[in-house]
């Protein structure tokens, strides 16, 4: 281990210096603190110190100071030398930041034992460092990887677009990076698109990993053991699965544990883009909100039903709603009725519907952006509580 | 200790005594009951009447609670107001519970 002296008194020095090294101690010299200082900032890996009281330029008490100031970024362990024994001196050294003193005349023993109680504490000083070094690493990995998986959760969301006369917006903002929430819309065939929006319970890494599952099996239509379109024996050799049915096989799909409690709530549903009905079940999730174009009424959807995941065997039912053109469908996350301003009042339904309401004649993505924009006015920052997630479709067919 | 037991009879009626039963609660909770049905007890009125906040771990632990009964067992809600009785509206809990006014209506077994 690397010790640094400084003493201004030559014969002091050179004594010092040979009893260190005999000790087996690698020993840098210096004449005053302020040539110590120096040498410590530019030697990062010199941590204990055996420095004289009383030199020109810097005495020992302002070199405690400096290497215990701010600006210095690692422990020094300070031994002072000391001629005084009186009481005033000790505190005046360990309130300038000594961590130790040695009296002069030096005995070689008392020295010793000091200097192996400074390196005691040196080497607990640089495990600690190199800990919070190795721990910092491994955050900055977990947040890189964090970042990377939340530009995977944003590659699955749809772009805002329209499908059959469906116009599509929508608004996705984790409370973290990672979130619960997801949406999804696709088409069906010619005449039937499915659209859904949900919720997994609790925030997180877990959450984002079960909802990206969902994400997946909600946009299958394609495959065996689609859940939302199978294959049939006749023309047209398939079957759009009615809304319940898709809710029900996901609830019988991902029954949580009582030891893990993982669940989720969703609004689906299957809307016929030629006649305007729509299919809508609700589980668990807030009510989806019809506003309708003509009179400007904001109505509540959905014919409720358990969290999907909870208990087994839910039955659910749809609710059929009779779109007209111009009309549109909002589903949400309950991170946007439950978000708080400053003081804490919650957002609501109520004050959701409202804004719904005075947004119905502009056109979809101005409500949207409207939308947002509130969000973001009530909780008066960028950060949410919770993730919160809207979908906005409005249904307009050629005419 | 955020939740008390009381025993009335076969029915162990544990009130949440905090304001909310959240993801901070929520865990402790569904310990706390598991641990009851553990050790034999399989008929319980939760009495929420103190809670004025719930969100989805708080149902979550509730109905972890049912789970593990299994089917072997009760799980009465009583005295829920408020948010806490819009959150089981909203999620149909008067599916999975019963749910009652108050502790003395779920030991007696009648309203809702």
């Amino acid at each position: 281990m690397r010790v640094l002296i400084a003493e201004d008194a030559k014969d002091q020095r050179l004594l010092l210096k040979a009893l260190l090294k005999k000790q087996g101690y690698d020993v840098v010299d210096t004449e005053n603190g302020a040539e110590a200082l120096q040498v410590l900032q530019e030697n990062p890996d010199i941590r204990l110190v055996v420095s004289d009281w009383i030199m020109p330029e810097m005495d020992g008490p302002e070199l405690c100071r400096k290497v215990r100031s701010d600006a210095f970024d690692r422990y020094v362990y300070v031994i002072l030398l000391t001629g005084h024994e009186d009481q005033d001196a000790f505190i005046q050294g360990l309130e300038a930041g000594a961590d130790d003193f040695v009296h002069k005349p030096l005995n070689a023993d008392e020295l010793r034992v000091r200097l192996k109680a400074g390196a005691r504490v040196v080497g607990l000083e640089q495990r600690l460092d190199e800990r919070n070094r190795q721990l910092g690493e491994n955050l900055e990995q977990l947040e890189a990887d964090l970042r990377l998986a939340g530009q995977t959760q944003m590659s699955l969301l749809p772009e805002a677009g329209c499908l059959q006369g469906v116009t599509m917006e929508w608004f996705f903002q984790p409370s973290r990076i990672l979130g619960g929430d997801m949406f999804g819309y696709q088409e069906l065939d010619e005449q039937h698109i499915c659209f859904y929006q949900l919720d997994v319970s609790g925030h997180g890494i877990p959450s984002a990993l079960f909802s990206f599952l969902l994400h997946h099996m909600l946009s299958d239509t394609a495959g065996s053991d689609s859940l939302i379109k199978q294959a049939t024996s006749h023309p047209p050799y398939y079957q759009i699965m009615p809304a319940p049915s898709v809710v029900e096989a996901l609830n019988s799909r991902f029954q949580a544990s009582p030891d893990h409690m993982i669940y989720f709530t969703i609004a689906f549903g299957v809307m016929n883009t030629q006649t305007g009905i729509v299919e809508l079940v609700q589980a668990g999730h807030p009510h989806p909100l019809l506003i309708r174009k003509a009179t400007g009424d904001i109505i509540r959807t959905g014919k409720g039903g358990v969290p999907v995941g909870m208990i087994e065997g839910i039955t659910y039912e749809a609710d059929c709603i009779q779109m007209q053109p111009g009309d549109r469908l909002l589903l949400y996350s309950d991170g946007l009725i439950e978000s708080s301003n400053p003081e804490g009042e919650q957002y609501s339904v109520e004050k959701l519907e409202a804004l719904q309401a005075s947004v119905a004649g502009k056109e979809l993505k101005e409500a949207r952006d409207i939308t947002e924009q509130a969000l973001h006015d009530w909780c008066g920052d960028d950060r949410f509580d919770d993730d919160m997630t809207f979908l906005m479709l409005e249904w307009q067919p050629d005419s | 200790m955020p939740f008390e037991n009381k025993a009335e009879g076969d029915w162990t009626v544990v009130k949440v005594t905090d304001m909310r039963l959240d993801a901070a609660q929520a865990e402790p909770f569904r310990k706390h009951v598991l641990t009851e049905i553990d050790a034999g007890q399989s008929q319980f009125v939760i009495d929420l009447e103190s809670v004025i906040f719930m969100d989805s771990s708080g149902l979550g632990a509730l109905v972890a609670c049912l789970k593990q009964l299994g089917g072997q067992g009760e799980v009465r809600l009583a005295g829920a107001g408020g948010a806490v009785k819009d959150l089981f509206e909203l999620t149909s809990m008067d599916k999975l519970f019963k749910m009652f006014d108050n502790v003395e209506a779920a030991l007696a077994g009648d309203g809702a």
